[in-house]
């Protein structure tokens, strides 16, 4: 099963910038992850040994100024490219590389998209060909890429948290098929859940590092419901509004026994199926859940419970001044949860398969289920496929759904 | 009474991995090698396969992500069957790795990683003995540093450097052949010794061309022996490296020999030295010399360029190509688990009886057998 990549990203850097290297090893390991359930991302940097005018290898579906040796499969190119420019000065002083970059800020083919995030490592980054110096660069502080045991440094938190705003941004806008359509001048909105009698301290100090930090805006239901208006429906409305991006659950104490607490994380991580496309096969069956970071912020003064509502959501320690990466966590969350939607809308169809954009939990799972009720199939030894993100599951992780789900078999997606 | 029948030995599956020196200009780094290599790994090792690594061990190289690996799936193995649970996507063993090491290497493998790793790794190692270097022609660890990192060059007789070259590189050749052939290893107060089982398979990714210290680059040899062997093999030539000049030399359409004596001695200086070394120095059996390594290969590659089925592996000609060429991980990985899968089909027993426990009897040491064990 083959379809066409819906994400590539490739970061460029000069053979001759010190810190390029680092810099790319860290976005690779920040976006790909270690599971694999991140688009592939390469590198462009050292010279292409087989031509292209000492450029490194040519992006797929550009033509490279040498010959490619014979008998190669050019890379085919995915359906949008993200190209990030560490620009630094032997960058800005190639003559090469000057011109290779105006073309690649150029268009792209038609059917597939092109967009170049200039990241300004030296101030004379700002000197590369207009065609770039138009855009918005990601500005950076000075210093290393990384500390000395190779973990991402200031400069590289900086820059990892602009790109994972500037991609979130990038995709949200786009869209996928289902998704009704976009509406590009309001900004993208994170839900702040949180209980009132314990969690407002940490639920505020999200939202003030939102609207100080970033490009996004926030949905707190202190400031954003006025006062007399219908709290139900201004909630329901902001829940599922396209705006939305992500909710953030402060998970406190007092959290579990909140009924509104309970009601909007089980609203935003319902699995909901996307709307078929025009023409599509009859057996699409596509579902998406909204993406979910809990911030574990417990005190430990009463004895709560665990909410199954949570599932698979990824959940980080709450502390003050942690709160730039618990956003920036979230929003690489959205961005995968769009990237893994549209590859699994690239699962081929077929009667007795799913592909969902999220790693498979029971609570999700029993909600498909109850809506799907697949064939029976005994000679098959399953009813029900399940496409999902990344590699595969854990062993423990996949016995335990086995063992929800006897006749559910859960698979990674295809190769695109 | 009925002997037990043993069971055949799972299949060793040999993965031949390296950061090539320019992994970089096909738009890889070392991250994107070690998930490359967990992503072949994993499968192989969920269907009972082991493999076999000739990496060094150190700090963060790929020889330890394959022990974090293998840890981390017996774990996981181990909970599962703690809770009866039976599954089908386990068979109840994980595989583990077969890691070979040549003289000087093996010094790294010391008491403490053995412990370390033991229920993950069978360490392998091959000494001058194993390589049929008489004990007078032997070199100490301590006389080979002082050797290769004198503190006066000028000290150093052009004869030490030149036996030094020559030790290194028969001793990496016999680890190759070991790999490749299996061996047993005694092991005190066991009655069979242990047995390294040949391979079954064997895949190449990357790998250095530069500065190699065998009688040519580490994959090019194991390319030759392997195909000489008639041992199937899966060549991912997209990621730079060895392993993509064998690709390009397998889709030449050209018959002229790429790898040539003056070629090797562009990518290693000291090359010339080891060529004299194999024309002065009494060789062992068995050893081959540059000579002989270079043109065996180069008939190995003619031999497959006719027909990439002379790989021996069970990939179409089209499959072939694609694995040769391609730069998508994801399909290079798919390609060589489909490959696998339908070597693992043929060396299935399909009820054949394994071999028969031997009768109890005092039986003496086999000499000349790999050392190593627990």
């Amino acid at each position: 099963m083959s379809a066409i990549a819906p994400l590539h990203i490739f970061v460029l850097w000069h053979p001759a910038c010190r810190e390029g290297g680092a810099f790319a090893r860290q976005i690779h390991r920040w976006f790909r992850r270690s599971s694999g359930v991140g688009p592939p991302v390469f590198f462009r940097s050292a010279p292409y040994p087989h031509g292209n005018a000492g450029l490194p290898l040519p992006l797929p579906g550009e033509r490279a100024a040498g010959q490619e040796p014979r008998g190669a499969i050019a890379d085919a190119p995915a359906r949008e490219t993200f190209v990030i420019l560490l620009a630094d000065e032997n960058m800005v002083s190639s003559e090469a590389w000057r011109s290779w970059l105006e073309r690649l800020a150029g268009p792209a083919r038609r059917g597939y998209s092109r967009t170049v995030f200039p990241v300004a490592i030296s101030p004379t980054a700002y000197h590369l060909p207009a065609s770039l110096r138009r855009l918005n660069f990601i500005r950076i502080p000075p210093g290393p890429a990384e500390l000395a045991d190779e973990a991402p440094s200031p400069a590289t938190d900086a820059l990892l948290k602009q790109l994972t705003e500037a991609f979130c941004r990038v995709f949200v806008d786009r869209g996928a098929p289902g998704d009704g359509e976009a509406d590009t001048q309001e900004k993208l909105q994170i839900f702040i859940s949180h209980a009132k009698s314990d969690g407002v301290t940490p639920a505020m100090a999200l939202r003030d590092a939102i609207y100080s930090q970033t490009q996004v805006g926030a949905f707190f239901d202190e400031n954003d419901i006025a006062y007399g208006y219908q709290f139900e429906e201004i909630l329901e409305g902001a829940l599922t509004t396209r705006r939305t991006a992500a909710l953030l659950a402060v998970h406190t104490d007092a959290y579990a026994q909140r009924p509104w607490c309970r009601r909007e994380i089980r609203r935003f991580r319902s699995p909901t199926p996307v709307k078929p496309p025009r023409r599509a096969h009859p057996s699409f069956n596509v579902w998406k859940v909204h993406p979910v970071l809990v911030v574990d912020a417990l005190e430990g003064r009463l004895v709560t419970r665990a909410i199954p509502e949570f599932g698979s959501s990824p959940c980080a320690r709450w502390s003050a001044g942690r709160e730039v990466f618990l956003i920036t966590a979230l929003l690489r969350e959205v961005f995968l949860c769009h990237y893994n939607l549209r590859r699994a809308l690239g699962v081929p169809p077929k009667p007795g398969r799913v592909a969902i954009n999220w790693t498979p939990d029971p609570t999700t799972v029993q909600t498909i289920l109850g809506q799907v009720k697949p064939r029976r199939a005994p000679r098959r030894g399953w009813d029900l496929e399940i496409f999902h993100p990344g590699h595969g599951l854990s062993t423990v992780e996949l016995t335990a759904l086995e063992g929800w789900f006897p006749r559910v078999k859960f698979e990674p997606f295809p190769e695109a | 009474m009925r002997r037990p029948t043993i069971p055949p030995p799972p299949p060793v599956v040999a993965i031949s991995a390296g950061l090539g020196e320019d992994t970089l200009a096909y738009g890889f780094g070392e991250d994107h090698l070690r998930e490359l290599l967990i992503r072949l790994s994993r499968p192989i090792l969920r269907s009972r396969a082991d493999l076999a690594y000739g990496g060094y061990f150190g700090k963060k190289s790929l020889t330890e992500t394959l022990l974090d690996l293998i840890s981390a799936e017996q774990r996981e193995e181990s909970d599962r069957a703690g809770f009866g649970r039976p599954s089908r996507h386990r068979t109840g063993r994980i595989g583990k790795l077969f890691n070979h090491s040549a003289w000087p290497y093996d010094e790294s493998v010391t008491p403490a990683l053995r412990a370390q790793w033991a229920d993950c790794c069978q360490f392998v190692t091959v000494s001058q003995t194993d390589a049929k270097l008489p004990g007078a022609e032997q070199l100490t660890h301590a006389r080979l540093r002082a050797i290769e990192q004198p503190s006066h060059p000028a000290c150093v007789a052009p004869e030490d450097r030149m036996r030094a070259s020559f030790n290194r590189a028969v001793v990496l050749s016999r680890m190759r052949r070991v790999m490749l052939e299996g061996t047993s290893i005694e092991v005190p107060g066991l009655r069979q010794p242990v047995p390294v089982p040949p391979i079954a398979a064997r895949v190449l990714v990357g790998g250095k061309i530069q500065g190699f210290s065998g009688v040519m680059p580490g994959l090019f040899e194991e390319a030759w022996t392997t195909l000489e062997a008639g041992v199937p093999l899966f060549i991912l030539g997209g990621f730079g490296g060895a392993a993509h000049q064998l690709a390009n030399a397998l889709l030449a359409r050209s018959n002229r020999p790429i790898f040539t004596l003056a070629k090797l001695k562009e990518w290693n200086p000291h090359y010339g030295e080891l060529c004299r070394a194999f024309d002065t120095l009494p060789v062992p059996e068995g050893a081959p010399g540059p000579a002989r390594a270079v043109e065996g290969l180069q008939a190995c590659l003619a031999r497959a360029r006719q027909s990439l089925a002379r790989l021996n592996n069970p990939l179409s000609q089209e499959e072939n190509k694609a694995l040769l060429t391609t730069r998508d991980p994801e399909t290079a990985v798919a390609l060589v688990h489909r490959g696998l899968m339908k070597i693992a089909e043929k060396l299935k027993p399909n009820g054949a009886r394994g071999r028969r426990a031997p009768a109890r009897t005092n039986r003496a040491r086999t000499p000349g057998s790999g050392k190593g064990g627990a």
